[in-house]
């Protein structure tokens, strides 16, 4: 037990409050540091949003034969610099440093699209338009990011998605989704679980920012391509160019997702690739799926091709 | 199967070899278109030439890299170079763990060589990018020199050597013995992610931490083999025992002129950030040294189990 107190022992505490207090009040005083380094004319773009094999693929080949737009191979960039948005300690950190949340969302899509933005330029055009399928995770931070893109939300079918991803074995096989088995019996129910969850963001997204949100529906554009496209591109800003529908007489660059499409020269209707499913199967999937095929208007009983007629009567 | 003359059933080069091989006259031409397309493509791909960024017209501040693993005494350092007149170390970022996770995920290399940005082109434009902000960070002091500090970089020395062909790193070395104590003292095989992620390969939190040193300690030294010459190599234990001097050399080494002023770091105000819960309170250098005289033989032994490859290399007694 301590009997007697120096000035000292009481002086301690008393500085260490003081200057705990000092530095409260030297953060909260502490100005956020802005960076103007706009060293070009910023081009305008848009982000193609689907789960994949939702015909995205189709829809950048269709906009790159575009005269005045230029669609790279998806470029799989975004998800990593927008992680940052993600992590709080990140976000916090900066802020530490000087550089507030709204400040580095904004510096992280200008980054970002300074890659689309150079990629149109040498193509010589001008406007960009970028799809990478796991943009869908991340709508929340893209469109903070980069609030002046437009968004072209992809819609297909949710049963012809997930057949197509078990087709082609995407839950086991992309490091992304293989988490989604962990918290579903069957990669089948995985797999329609992921689709739910994807369109239901999109879904969200439109209804939250219906000015930068123009929906496609993969059954009209396969239908009626150029009545479709035109409503897009008036959405972009841009005039329709008849040679968007023949897509296969530009040239591309190839890139991820590419295998199979670009041997294809024409617009070919995938509908209805989940016939062959068991009615155990349609029930699983409905299970999963019912708040979109409600929302989208693919009735439960109406098969693709019926629901693009009742969408385009 | 059916198709017309040019086109073919999108769907697969079996049809196209089968076609190939039965061949009727339609089917054998929409084979060889197929063929004909992808070679063409194929060349096409092998001659796009690779997109080059600018580099950034203004004058670029030069910096450097602080790099320990947490607890080596990285916010002391960064704390003492923050205060030299021109020197500005912000608190730690944690930005370039994100900055540079695409130069280790080989898919998005590849789709960036496929859009047109070559390796280097991408690793230059993300460091070009990243490091604006510690200039600006610099310059909103009134500084032309940043110095960055986050623990977690050692994982990332390679991604930032390629990112950065024209900074410097401080490697900051301290006794692994007093860096796995001062983890476990803040329970950070549960609370710091980096080395939480570790925990289920080791049978205890202390052995983590262990582990976690011996392979930070690995990393720094197999970097400063490869890069002698943009590495310098600094010692916690010198540095509390002999400020001035490890000081001074270190400043020769970044090409700023070494202010005696920077030892007293308490008179300088700092910037606030994670891991300076504990040293904004302290108002000079102390030498936290030998802090595992109290460990058992056996402790002692199990640590040097794990850490025996950086104790040897660093020349530290067990």
């Amino acid at each position: 037990m301590r009997e007697t107190w120096t000035r000292g022992d009481l002086g301690l505490p008393l500085g260490r409050i003081k200057r705990r207090v000092g530095r409260i009040v030297q953060k909260s005083l502490q100005r956020p540091i802005v960076i103007d380094r706009h060293a070009q004319e910023p081009i305008p773009g848009a982000f193609i949003i689907a789960p994949p094999r939702s015909g995205t693929t189709l829809l950048r080949l269709i906009f790159d034969s575009h005269p005045a737009i230029a669609a790279p191979p998806e470029t799989l960039i975004f998800p990593h610099l927008l992680g940052a948005l993600r992590e709080e300690r990140v976000t916090r950190a900066m802020w530490n440093a000087g550089f507030h949340r709204e400040f580095l969302a904004r510096s992280l899509g200008d980054f970002g699209r300074s890659f689309l933005e150079a990629y149109a330029r040498t193509k010589q055009k001008r406007f960009w338009i970028e799809k990478t399928p796991s943009h869908v995770e991340w709508l929340p931070e893209l469109y903070e990011a980069c609030p002046d893109a437009k968004f072209l939300l992809l819609y297909r079918h949710p049963f012809d998605v997930v057949r197509s991803m078990q087709e082609r074995k995407m839950m086991e096989t992309q490091p992304r989704l293989t988490a989604w088995l962990r918290d579903h019996p069957t990669r089948f129910s995985a797999c329609c679980a992921y689709v739910a969850c994807q369109q239901e963001a999109m879904l969200a997204f439109e209804a939250r920012h219906r000015d930068s949100a123009h929906a496609i529906r993969y059954e009209r554009l396969v239908a009626e391509p150029e009545d479709t496209l035109r409503q897009a591109c008036a959405f972009l800003g841009l005039d329709f160019a008849p040679q968007m529908v023949d897509f296969a007489s530009a040239r591309h660059d190839i890139g991820f997702g590419d295998e199979k499409i670009h041997e294809t020269q024409e617009i070919v209707p995938r509908l209805d690739t989940f016939a062959g499913w068991s009615e155990a199967e349609r029930t699983e999937a409905r299970r999963h799926l019912r708040p979109c095929l409600d929302a989208l208007g693919y009735q439960s009983g109406l098969t693709p091709r019926a629901a693009a007629a009742a969408i385009t009567s | 199967m059916s198709t017309n003359a040019g086109t073919v059933e999108p769907g697969s080069r079996q049809n196209a070899t089968a076609s190939l091989l039965s061949g009727s006259g339609d089917e054998l031409r929409a084979a060889f278109g197929h063929l004909k397309r992808r070679i063409g493509r194929m060349v096409q791909k092998s001659l796009q030439r690779p997109i080059v960024i600018a580099p950034q017209d203004e004058e670029r501040l030069p910096g450097a890299f602080i790099i320990a693993p947490f607890r080596s005494g990285t916010t002391l350092l960064r704390f003492i170079l923050d205060s030299h007149p021109q020197i500005a170390a912000p608190p730690e970022t944690f930005l370039f763990a994100h900055l540079l996770a695409p130069l280790r995920d080989e898919r998005t290399t590849g789709a960036m060589w496929n859009v047109g940005f070559h390796r280097e082109v991408l690793a230059r434009a993300l460091g070009d990018y990243g490091r604006g902000f510690l200039e600006a960070y610099a310059s909103s002091k009134g500084k032309r020199f940043w110095i960055e500090k986050t623990p977690s970089y050692v994982e990332w020395l390679p991604e930032l050597a390629e990112a950065f062909t024209d900074v410097r790193f401080l490697l900051l070395y301290r006794h692994p013995f007093d860096i796995v104590r001062s983890m476990m003292e803040r329970d950070m095989a549960r609370t710091q992610p980096e080395i939480a992620a570790l925990r289920d390969h080791y049978p205890s939190a202390f052995a983590t931490c262990c582990a976690y040193v011996a392979r930070e300690h690995a990393a720094m030294l197999r970097f400063q083999r490869q890069h002698p010459a943009v590495v310098y190599e600094l010692r916690y234990e010198r540095l509390v025992d002999a400020p001035e001097r490890e000081l001074a050399a270190a400043c020769a080494f970044l090409g700023v002129s070494f202010d005696p002023q920077i030892v007293r770091f308490d008179e300088t105000r700092h910037d606030l950030g994670f891991g300076d819960e504990k040293i904004n309170e302290t108002r000079s250098i102390v030498a936290r040294t030998g802090t595992y005289g109290d460990w058992s033989a056996q402790e002692r032994q199990e640590a040097a189990g794990y850490l025996r490859a950086p104790l040897e290399a660093l020349g530290y007694a067990v």
